[in-house]
């Protein structure tokens, strides 16, 4: 009798479940679209957004480390152009001398001394900053003096 | 091809272009996370959330604009000549909250087609593609009419708060900017309730131990990582490795599955015929080239899932439905008890 009961209530269990589930949910319909697309565009790619999602450590995080955490946001978006516009500035000045222009001395020297630091570890290492060191900019700042060109030169001709 | 890129949880967009002399192409076009930030915090939020969003990427696109409108632009080609071109957008690749917030939409929407919620199990086909220039045509109108027939538009459609970001976009049909992406459909998607429901499936029948045991003794093979812990043991997974898992998912589920009892055999034939569908789709999806016949297999691959995906049905109980079929039954016992005296 005891049993009876039992099986009849998880019964009802199962069926009330089997009644009020379903497989309503957005990933499910989703995938009626691939046929189509495949009709209109062509086979499917296999995008990646790693490299992206890679990038927020570069362009965000490590720019807020650098900033004074006041008014951030417009920091960390002039840090990381800056880096930009510094990084293009070098493969610039790079070109120009393996097509031997004409560049003065200083360019030069800097440019020797920045080969071994930046062109061989090319994509740069990024370590891990303890929270409060600054990365070290002295080379950045160097360069800007050194070109006789000001930053905001910079900014107007690269980005 | 040059990528633009917009992330919900840091509130960034960015530009990307082909990599070059190991220099990383990726620029920030604009972040605005500290505006967004006190925004949300503030009761009337949403609203201003999305005319922020909007007003941001106006900014990003304005060059976009004028370009395709009136002069075009020449670009240098890989085979060093130079051609007048015009740039239209024509995917955006994002997660579906991303997306959603992007076309302005409610949460459980597709932005592609006007399905309804409770259709989006079944396997019809026949919906209307969106038109959101339609969408924005419409708002006005009905703002100036009264407020009743303006929140019908908006549930009729499943219109969120916001407007669709890429309407104003010359050229660019917004509900094509879709584009089906394995990564998150398939494998951070559906992969991932399937493996939730098999768990549940081997558990009713006790077979979650065999199922660990079988994967943690799969050979090496080229082209396939061992996985080094058995799938409950797994907090998150990577799309690389969900990959892998549909590669060996079928064959550990089928050692895991055998010799079944006398009224385990029909479930466990259902159970391995419903993922040994899913599997097939998600390989046929990866062919590089199609023919009719390869798309009618898909097709077939996927009414044949929507027939045995019953057998999994009981699995998909949620805290909600979970809470509906508490109530109810309380209400039944009630009932009964009431009878009896």
């Amino acid at each position: 009798m005891h049993d009876d009961n039992r099986q009849e209530e998880n019964d009802l269990y199962q069926d009330l479940v089997r009644g009020e589930s379903h497989f309503n949910f957005i990933k499910m319909h989703l995938l009626s679209h691939f046929c189509d697309h495949i009709g209109q565009f062509g086979n499917l790619r296999m995008y990646s957004r790693e490299i992206r999602e890679l990038t927020h450590k570069t362009q965000i995080k490590d720019g807020w480390r650098q900033s004074n955490t006041n008014d951030a946001a417009r920091q960390i978006v002039h840090s990381y152009g800056r880096q930009h516009a510094i990084r293009m500035r070098l493969l610039n000045l790079e070109s120009l001398k393996c097509r031997d222009a004409d560049l003065s001395g200083d360019v030069l020297h800097h440019l020797d001394r920045t080969d071994s630091t930046m062109t061989a570890a090319a994509p740069v290492v990024h370590r891990r900053v303890l929270k409060g060191r600054r990365e070290d900019v002295s080379n950045v700042v160097d360069f800007s003096g050194i070109s006789r060109v000001s930053l905001n030169i910079i900014y107007r001709e690269l980005i | 091809m040059a990528c633009l890129y917009y992330d919900r949880k840091s509130s960034i967009a960015q530009a990307q272009q082909p990599r070059f002399h190991g220099c990383s192409a990726s620029r920030l076009i604009a972040y605005s996370s500290q505006t967004l930030k006190v925004l949300q915090s503030r009761p009337t939020s949403e609203e201003n959330h999305a005319d922020t969003l909007q007003d941001v990427f106006e900014l990003i696109f304005a060059p976009l604009q004028d370009v395709v409108a009136y002069t075009g632009s020449a670009i240098y080609c890989a085979d060093s000549k130079v051609r007048q071109c015009f740039p239209i957008l024509f995917a955006w690749i994002a997660d579906h909250m991303e997306s959603v917030a992007l076309y302005g939409l409610k949460t459980n929407t597709c932005p592609k087609c006007e399905v309804p919620t409770h259709e989006l199990g079944t396997n019809t086909r026949s919906h209307r593609t969106r038109d959101y220039a339609r969408y924005q045509r419409y708002k006005p109108e009905n703002q100036n009419s009264g407020s009743e027939s303006k929140d019908d538009h908006i549930m009729c459609h499943n219109l969120g708060i916001g407007q669709n970001i890429f309407h104003r976009l010359d050229r660019v049909s917004a509900s094509d900017l879709y584009k089906p992406d394995m990564l998150h459909s398939i494998y951070l998607g559906l992969f991932k309730h399937m493996m939730d429901w098999i768990e549940r499936f081997l558990k009713k029948h006790g077979r979650l131990e065999a199922f660990d045991d079988v994967s943690k003794a799969l050979p090496p093979y080229p082209g396939f990582l061992v996985p080094k812990k058995a799938y409950r043991e797994v907090t998150q997974w990577q799309g690389k490795e969900m990959r892998n898992l549909g590669h060996c998912i079928l064959g550990v589920l089928a050692v895991a599955l055998h010799q079944p009892g006398g009224a385990q055999v029909i479930p466990f034939k259902r159970a391995l015929g419903c993922v040994r569908v899913l599997v097939d789709f998600n390989m046929m999806a990866q062919y590089r080239s199609h023919t009719s016949e390869t798309i009618a297999y898909m097709e077939d691959y996927l009414d044949h899932f929507h027939k045995l995906n019953d057998i999994f049905l009981e699995f998909r109980v949620t805290k909600r439905t979970q809470d509906k079929v508490d109530k109810q039954r309380n209400q039944i016992r009630r009932q009964r008890a009431l009878v009896i005296e």
